[in-house]
């Protein structure tokens, strides 16, 4: 009994030993030679491509950073766990962050899916969080100190095609079809009350399917007996790959359009020809796997020498490569900026701070006290002829 | 008026395709009283395997065909012989959750070996659509239900016709009696998952230019499924009947009531079929087969 009693003492007095340790460290996550950097997001499941390109993208940018001798003589810890884009999954790998490993802050973050529900978490707890993925509105809503974006959102990619359609490609008669879940119910409302507001338009139709879907002649068929010039489709890109390509072999006419979403390869895969002239938004200034950008020609050798050296695996790199990387560079700016004394209140200060700063990979990212809104701009993306993408215009600010 | 032909026409294009994946839930069930979960995910697999006959090792499409039926028919046939086999005195229901979970496995497999990759089956038939009568349809469409007509035909030949087929349908009647006359169980099972598994490929290869290629797309056979139970899952004609009846009332009520409501009559038409008619829509009181 008395050995079990000292015992007990002794491990007490470890632990409480410990916590003073911890109270006397300048800052959660922070030692005098490293800092954890958090990242949850899906590198298992259908949607991993996002998640391996952010994780890709986060590691090469630490790797620059340690390889140089980190920021302010500390190096990157960067930590990185799979939640399978399950919301159930982000919680328990959110909570691992956080609690266990104390991580200072959390970059690139899951799909939104998985990302909204942690948000109350990260903001309760004051955690700093770079996100990279995610473009849902709700993200901002109601506005955390400590969340940031990168690029541009989901209502601001909705309002430049809405722009592009109406003043550009000069339709008359604009008709959507979109998936019925959060992403395209809101790139529906955002196109009907645009239209309404400000071209005096109502849709000519609005049609909507379940994620999943693999026939879309029902809708299809009601949107070509109304008629319509120009046709939105608000759908991810596996699923608008097979709308458009439906929607030829129905006999519809009309011009296609997609939301964000459509913008990758996958689109011409399940499409084929019938995507050629097919009109999309990118987030980033131009296209990952073949931009000749120089901060993208830099990124690709750099991703390929570190990462890849036999070459990419399909669809790499991404958007999200260059979203992640962009929120790794704007992350290190700030850090440099704060100093050797690092807090997390201190680093969103600096976040707020940041003004025009080029990441080279993505548009000119400014963050202030009231917008955590990191980009406004889009680029309109088109499929050529031989079913590559190619870049059209660019739309600032709609 | 061109509307509503229209409508159906395509709704029997969406039906070939349940169809085809419909009657491989049948051939297995009916001889082995199992619902074959993992019908979806076999028919994925025969799509990849003949897009890599086909485009990666540039094999004429009849070969990629051939060889994507086959490898499949031998993968069924082994999946019976370690899943399957060791559960033959289990109840059912186990058995089903084994086609879950076998299912489950091969869809995390692909995804392993070729990630989320999204493929288009090049289509041997041209996709371009003209009209006859008002109605849009595509030469591909048209050699789908074609196809699906045929190879139910094929099928209920070789049920009827051979002795294999006549020894299936004996064991599915009477498992004892059919040992007792002579007809080999565990061969016969062997070859129920292997013709089974083949009808699944030859479903994907055939849907593969229509929808796309993902490790997801198994989900289609869900479809499938309930289209045979519609229209009654013990017998063939039936369940092909059932399978292009849904993908009709899928396409009208999507046009005419709402197209977001198109699922929602599906399976409100299943549950009326099931209530009032449990045997399906084509069969009989008695629950004969055909």
């Amino acid at each position: 009994m008395e050995t079990i009693r000292k015992l007990c003492l002794a491990i007490i007095s470890v632990c409480s030993a410990l916590l003073a340790a911890a109270a006397a460290q300048a800052e959660t996550g922070v030692t005098d030679s490293e800092i954890r950097i958090g990242m949850w997001t899906p590198l298992s499941g259908p949607v991993s491509l996002l998640g391996q390109s952010a994780r890709d993208a986060v590691r090469l940018w630490a790797k620059e950073v340690n390889d140089k001798g980190g920021i302010h003589g500390r190096k990157i810890n960067f930590i990185s766990y799979d939640d399978a884009a399950s919301p159930q999954e982000a919680q328990a790998v959110i909570r691992r962050l956080i609690d266990q490993d104390q991580v200072f802050m959390l970059i690139s973050g899951s799909v939104s899916g998985s990302t909204l529900p942690v948000r109350q978490v990260i903001t309760r707890d004051k955690v700093p969080f770079v996100s990279s993925i995610s473009s849902n509105m709700n993200l901002m809503r109601p506005f955390s100190r400590y969340i940031f974006r990168i690029y541009a959102n989901e209502d601001t990619q909705a309002l430049g095609m809405v722009q592009w359609m109406m003043e550009r490609e000069k339709i008359q008669r604009p008709a959507i079809i979109y998936t019925s879940n959060d992403y395209g119910v809101g790139g529906f409302q955002v196109f009907s009350e645009r239209l309404k507001e400000k071209y005096k338009v109502t849709p000519a139709a609005a049609e909507r399917y379940n994620q999943g879907d693999q026939d879309f002649s029902a809708q299809l068929l009601r949107i070509k007996a109304a008629d319509p010039d120009g046709l939105l489709i608000y759908a991810f890109a596996q699923e608008a790959g097979i709308i458009v390509r439906q929607a030829k072999e129905l006999g519809i006419t009309a011009k296609l359009f997609g939301g964000g979403s459509t913008s990758t390869p996958l689109l011409q895969r399940g499409a084929g020809p019938a995507a050629v002239g097919f009109t999309s938004t990118l987030v980033v200034p131009d296209l990952a796997d073949v931009s000749q950008m120089p901060g993208m020609v830099a990124y690709r050798d750099k991703l390929k020498a570190a990462l890849y050296p036999d070459g990419f695996p399909p669809g790499r790199p991404s958007e999200y490569d260059l979203a992640g990387y962009a929120a790794g560079k704007v992350t290190e700016a700030a850090l440099e900026k704060v100093g050797k004394d690092v807090s997390r209140e201190a680093f969103v200060d600096a976040l707020e701070g940041v003004k025009d700063f080029d990441t080279g990979v993505t548009f000119p990212i400014s963050f202030g006290k009231d917008s955590h809104e990191g980009s406004r701009q889009v680029e309109i993306i088109r499929v050529r002829p031989d079913l590559k993408w190619e870049s059209v215009a660019r739309i600032g600010a709609p | 008026m061109e509307l509503l032909t229209q409508v159906v026409v395509s709704g029997l294009t969406l039906g070939s395709l349940y169809a085809l994946v419909g009657l491989g839930f049948v051939v297995i069930f009916r001889a082995t009283k199992v619902v074959n979960f993992a019908q979806g995910e076999m028919m994925m697999l025969g799509a990849i395997l003949a897009l890599y006959f086909y485009t990666d090792l540039v094999l004429p499409y009849w070969l990629s065909f051939i060889l994507a039926v086959t490898v499949c028919a031998l993968f069924g046939a082994a999946l019976e012989r370690l899943a399957y086999r060791p559960l033959i005195n289990a109840p059912v229901v186990t058995l089903i959750l084994a086609t879950v979970a076998v299912g489950q496995m091969m869809r995390a497999g692909v995804r392993i070996l070729r990630g989320s990759e999204v493929s288009r089956f090049p289509s041997i038939l041209p996709a371009e659509p003209f009209s006859i009568a008002g109605v849009t349809v595509t030469p591909l469409s048209l050699s789908i239900i074609a196809l699906a007509v045929l190879l139910v035909c094929a099928f209920m030949l070789f049920f009827r016709k051979t002795t294999i087929g006549k020894g299936m349908e004996a064991t599915s009647e009477n498992r004892d009696a059919a040992t007792l006359c002579g007809v080999d169980v565990h061969r016969t099972f062997s070859l129920i998952w292997a013709a089974g598994s083949a009808l699944a490929a030859a479903a994907g290869v055939l849907l593969a230019p229509l929808i796309i290629i993902t490790p997801d797309m198994g989900t289609i056979g869900i479809k499938g499924f309930i289209g045979a139970i519609l229209g009654g899952f013990t017998s063939i004609p039936g369940a092909i009947a059932g399978c292009f009846l849904l993908g009709v009332i899928e396409n009208l009520g999507g046009v005419y009531v709402a197209s977001s409501m198109k699922d929602v009559i599906s399976f409100l038409m299943l549950v009326l079929v099931l209530t009032i008619k449990p045997n399906g829509l084509f069969v009989g009181e008695q629950g004969q087969r055909a």
